[in-house]
């Protein structure tokens, strides 16, 4: 650890987004460097908020506007969701039972990708994200604690009983990246895109994705989630995915290669 | 997909690990294989009969070292972790925070760029919440202990600690 070690934990979409790590440059342009990072999921969130009544994606469900007349992201987002939602089987979607384009199972990380590839192009390289418990690892983490990533048991936070279930150790690997869906923290919110009406997904309590990028970790384990029990065959077959998955009466099952990930001491 | 090895083993079957969780127990582990009986569509995974061989996994559930929560939690709390002190500690209070359960306000120190206590100064936040925050308390300073940088979990919404505990922060 170094002495210019920062730890930022910034209010944003209704979660909390933590930076830690070692920054070579001086204390005013790392401050500047997060400060644009932040900026970055703050933008995003008026443009994707869905609770924010004159965000461009309300507008959007409202029929208030298209999406030719909305930023250019509101289009990327767009196509990305489309090319999840393939890659997924369709059990990734952003649309909701009312048909109406909602983002929101991406835009948290995907914005958070996006603030952490403008900190690592201002020169702040030796970091981890934790996008409300969704973490990302920089390739250049230097700290080795770094690497290391708490898994949460499937409670709220807020539980007297709550802790960890598991620690990862990504080091070495080439994951970079561990996103979590559940019920603990939020409730049922995760429904499921293939059932007729607006039906939760219930067959596991939490899921766990290890993958090499964040976006990709949170999309899978949102449609894992959704999907259930049978998205494990799917993800052990996928050499760049690994996942560890708790069902509603207790059982926890995870990929054949996630042991080698478990922090043995 | 996996290198060509795995693709076939996972062709005929793939061991998964699985023990029972139970919250806040620790229960013996018990081993299944979910079989996937073929690659031509989505194997759809069925849970058989426990078969030796199948990848074990011993999960040692990570314990803290430091005091669990209890269930009595007065709105005060102090939580005191085995960090040892190897520079001198900073203490500062963070801003009070109103939230929608009522004023919350943290203070921290810290200890070699590491936070090795936050203390409640105000959680007179009502309707049961207040045990909420010694669990929160317990996450910031696991968050930022040795064993691991970040904690995975779904997505948690806690705004007024937060945003105190930033406030703090922000000050050393």
């Amino acid at each position: 650890m170094t002495e210019n070690r920062f730890d930022r934990i910034e209010m944003c979409m209704g979660t909390g987004f933590r930076f830690q790590g070692q920054s070579a440059l001086e204390a005013g342009p790392t401050d500047l460097a997060l400060q644009a990072a932040c900026a970055i999921l703050h933008e995003a969130d008026a443009i994707f908020s869905t609770y924010k009544p004159e965000s461009y994606i309300s507008k959007l469900a409202a029929g208030k506007t298209s999406v030719a007349e909305c930023p250019a992201v509101v289009g990327e987002v767009w196509d990305a969701c489309e090319e999840w939602e393939k890659l997924t089987d369709g059990w990734f979607s952003a649309f909701s039972p009312d048909h109406t384009f909602d983002p929101s199972g991406l835009v948290k990380t995907w914005a958070a990708k996006r603030a952490a590839e403008s900190l690592i192009a201002a020169g702040v390289t030796d970091f981890t994200l934790n996008a409300g418990g969704d973490v990302y690892i920089s390739d250049a983490a230097s700290a080795e604690f770094d690497w290391r990533i708490g898994l949460s048991k499937p409670l709220s936070i807020a539980s007297d009983k709550a802790g960890t279930l598991a620690v990862i150790d990504l080091k070495g690997s080439g994951f970079r990246a561990a996103a979590t869906s559940g019920s603990a923290e939020r409730g049922n919110h995760i429904w499921n895109p293939k059932s007729a009406g607006r039906e939760f997904a219930t067959e596991l309590l939490q899921i766990t994705v290890v993958a090499r990028d964040l976006v990709e970790a949170d999309v899978w384990a949102t449609a894992a989630f959704a999907q259930g029990l049978a998205s494990m065959a799917r993800i052990d077959a996928n050499e760049h995915l690994e996942a560890i998955c708790i069902l509603a009466d207790g059982q926890i099952a995870a990929t054949t290669g996630f042991a080698a990930l478990i922090a043995r001491d | 997909m996996r290198a060509s090895t795995k693709t076939a083993i996972s062709a005929i079957t793939f061991g998964v690990l699985s023990l029972t969780y139970n919250i806040g127990e620790q229960t013996p582990l018990t081993s299944h294989s979910f079989s996937a009986p073929s690659n031509t569509s989505l194997p759809s995974a069925t849970a058989t009969q426990s078969t030796p061989g199948a990848p074990v996994l011993t999960p040692t559930p990570v314990e803290t070292s430091a005091a669990k929560p209890t269930t009595t939690v007065p709105p005060v709390v102090v939580v005191k972790p085995t960090v040892p002190a190897v520079a001198a500690a900073k203490t500062v209070d963070g801003s009070v925070v109103q939230s929608g359960y009522g004023k919350v306000q943290v203070q921290v120190t810290k200890s070699a760029g590491k936070i090795t206590d936050v203390t409640m100064l105000l959680a007179n936040a009502t309707d049961g919440r207040s045990a909420a925050f010694s669990y929160l308390i317990q996450y910031a300073i696991d968050a930022n202990s040795s064993n691991f940088a970040n904690l995975s979990g779904a997505t948690y919404t806690s705004e007024a600690f937060k945003k105190s505990l930033d406030a703090a922060l922000a000050k050393f």
